[in-house]
């Protein structure tokens, strides 16, 4: 097991190495330049524009451009910003969102695994009953609106009309995260409570849970410790990469609750071409998904002993 | 191994039954599985009994319901859309269907155990051997977990597991078929039931391995004087260890009595049919004479007999009037209208 996770940390540098490649390419060809930009109306005079190019290496060919940011980011150097917060380093603005994204993401999490298991094993327990069916209702209405809606009313009925929770910032510490993390969670729990609930009860059929049965061993025993640990193998898959895209910050929530999370930086630096911040924020997007990745498969084996690496 | 000694466990809750008395008896039992669409009645008022080391065999093909009953005795019938609709399963004198769910369980537990066809499914794929063979002496009889280990070596060495208390430690899929088998029956055996009911113990198993588990079984049936039903298609099995059959077809029972009897004096045409449908050894070139048609879809049975539409001795009062279960000799039954000019035909 130790050999086989440090072969897959090992396969990680290329994977990294190919995803930053790529962005960096793709912002490489966007059409438009980042200097002249800079000026807006005024365009900036023909030597301030060739520092800055200068400065930024920007007439260099893309691979030599690459070579020398890589080898930067080696050195712990993620390069500056030119736009977004012109002047401050990548790695200060990653540092200074992207705790409020991962708290976020942790509330939300917590949402999902609470709620979205529970519903889906009474949903399977309880299969035809009202309950289920209020189960199968809720999420079908769920996925179907859209998340600024759901994020819209949340703040409507919990932050004015009934004030219990603060409508946006952060101000309040933890309890600011409820109403947005319930809001970010709601689609993934929706997903997970029919994940939980059709694999539990296929499970609940399986010729082990009659053994089970047969043994004389009660319900709560039979679907606790038989039923329950099999059905957790594509829960846990789908929950393993739900972590991974609720840390990498989202655009709508963040925007709705005026939380000052990775998402939103994100979406200025992509529209207002700012390379580095771009390049630097999806590197670190990359390694959260291959160390999620990674977990997932780990997670499977534990799960699973037929699954075995070596 | 004294929890596997033929003495009873002089702490367990059940007295030894008079010898040739049933300890587990179904009576007229009814199984019907509802859809939207249609009932489908996948047993009609079956009856057995199997007493202390007796073994009773159930024969039938697939779809004439000779699982059911055996699932009904250990509560294994999903609901909905299965539903016991009529009947009593008595073990030593007790209704099981109307007793309570802890005094079911308790019966489960300790009275009645089952093995099925296929234990690579019926075993949970995400325990050691050893814990699922411990957690019945952990369960039921409160052992710690070192004690309910040993136990469960010694169960493994007893069903002939080589270097039992290494194989403990092992999962299912790390078995061989066979191996996997001899841990479920060592499961089974356990609490040391008086019945124990083996539902084609043996169909998913190499034919070299089959003869080993029903030798193991046999063994372990005359070491613990236990009753055993074993529910089967295989003919042979059934002449070589059974001391009694029942014959069903199409959710009842047609035939029953002492296997040799039943198997060369045939008193149902069904039976006679099978009878007639083993290649004979010595002209293995002779063309073989089978059952014509197929069964009956249980959701639209025919009127009358259900034998009927296939029976070369059907005549008009065999589609009206289904006959019942009646004595043919002593301990025999068979429900045919026309079972003396069956047997005579044999």
């Amino acid at each position: 097991m130790g050999r086989y996770i440090l072969r897959r940390l090992l396969q990680m540098i290329p994977v990294v190495i190919g995803a930053t490649f790529l962005i960096y390419a793709m912002n490489f060809a966007l059409p438009g330049d980042p200097v002249r930009a800079l000026g807006g109306e005024r365009p900036l005079p023909d030597e301030v524009q060739e520092q800055i190019r200068d400065r930024y290496n920007l007439d260099d060919p893309l691979l030599v451009q690459y070579g020398k940011y890589m080898g930067n980011v080696l050195q712990g150097d993620l390069g500056e910003s030119l736009a977004v917060r012109r002047g401050s380093d990548v790695s200060d603005i990653i540092a200074d969102t992207w705790p409020v994204t991962a708290r976020l993401a942790l509330v939300a999490f917590a949402f999902e695994i609470v709620i979205g298991i529970g519903a889906g094993v009474v949903a399977a327990l309880r299969s035809g009953s009202f309950l289920d069916n209020l189960v199968r209702g809720s999420t079908i209405l769920i996925v179907s609106v859209p998340i600024f809606v759901i994020g819209l009313v949340a703040q409507i009925v919990f932050g004015l009309r009934l004030g219990v929770l603060p409508v946006a910032g952060t101000a309040q510490g933890w309890v600011s995260y409820i109403l947005p993390g319930f809001v970010l969670a709601a689609i993934s729990l929706a997903y997970l409570s029919r994940i939980t609930r059709n694999s539990l009860m296929e499970n609940l059929r399986a010729d082990y849970v009659r053994t089970a049965t047969a043994k004389g061993l009660s319900r709560r025993r039979v679907v606790g410790r038989h039923a329950l640990r099999n059905s957790m193998i594509p829960v846990v898959t789908f929950l393993a990469f739900d972590l991974g895209t609720l840390l990498s910050g989202t655009i709508v929530t963040e925007g709705i609750f005026n939380l000052n999370g990775i998402g939103g930086v994100a979406f200025d630096a992509i529209r207002q071409q700012d390379g580095t911040v771009v390049v630097g924020i999806v590197t670190m997007f990359v390694l959260i998904f291959v160390v999620a990745n990674l977990v997932v498969d780990i997670l499977y084996a534990v799960l699973d002993p037929r699954i075995r690496y070596d | 191994m004294s929890h596997l000694s033929t003495t009873p466990d002089p702490g367990g809750a059940w007295s030894l039954p008079r010898p040739g008395e049933p300890v587990l008896s179904v009576r007229d039992l009814h199984v019907e599985f509802r859809t939207r669409r249609s009932v489908l009645q996948a047993v009609r008022g079956v009856s057995w009994d199997v007493a202390p080391g007796e073994t009773l065999a159930i024969l039938g093909e697939s779809g004439s319901g000779k699982s059911v009953s055996a699932q009904a005795v250990m509560g294994l019938i999903d609901s909905p859309p299965g539903f016991i609709s009529q009947g009593e399963i008595h073990f030593r004198g007790r209704d099981l269907l109307r007793s309570s769910r802890m005094e079911q369980r308790r019966v489960r537990a300790e009275g009645v155990s089952i093995i099925f066809q296929d234990a690579l499914t019926a075993l949970n794929p995400v325990f050691t051997v050893g814990w699922q063979i411990a957690e019945l002496f952990r369960v039921h009889r409160g052992l710690s977990r070192r004690a309910a280990y040993d136990r469960a070596a010694d169960l493994l060495e007893r069903v002939g597991i080589p270097s039992a208390r290494q194989r403990l430690h092992e999962y299912p899929h790390q078995f061989s078929g066979g191996m996997r088998q001899r841990a479920m029956i060592a499961m089974a055996l356990a609490l040391e039931p008086d019945v124990l009911i083996a539902d084609e113990p043996t169909t998913a198993l190499d034919v070299t391995v089959q003869a080993q588990i029903m030798d193991l079984l046999t063994d372990l049936q005359r070491d613990l004087g236990m009753g055993m039903v074993l529910i089967t298609h295989d003919l042979a099995v059934v002449a070589d260890t059974a001391d009694r059959v029942a014959v069903m077809y199409a959710g009842r029972v047609v035939e029953t009595g002492p296997v040799r009897e039943v198997f060369t004096d045939p008193a149902h045409p069904y039976t006679l049919g099978l009878m007639r449908s083993i290649p004979p050894l010595e002209r293995r070139d002779a063309e073989l004479d089978p059952i014509r048609g197929t069964p009956p879809n249980p959701g639209a049975l025919p009127s009358g007999c259900a034998f009927a539409p296939r029976c070369v001795f059907a005549r008009d009062r065999c589609r009206s009037d289904d006959p019942g279960l009646e004595p043919v000799t002593a301990g025999r039954a068979s429900a045919c209208h026309f079972s003396e000019e069956v047997r005579r035909a044999g």
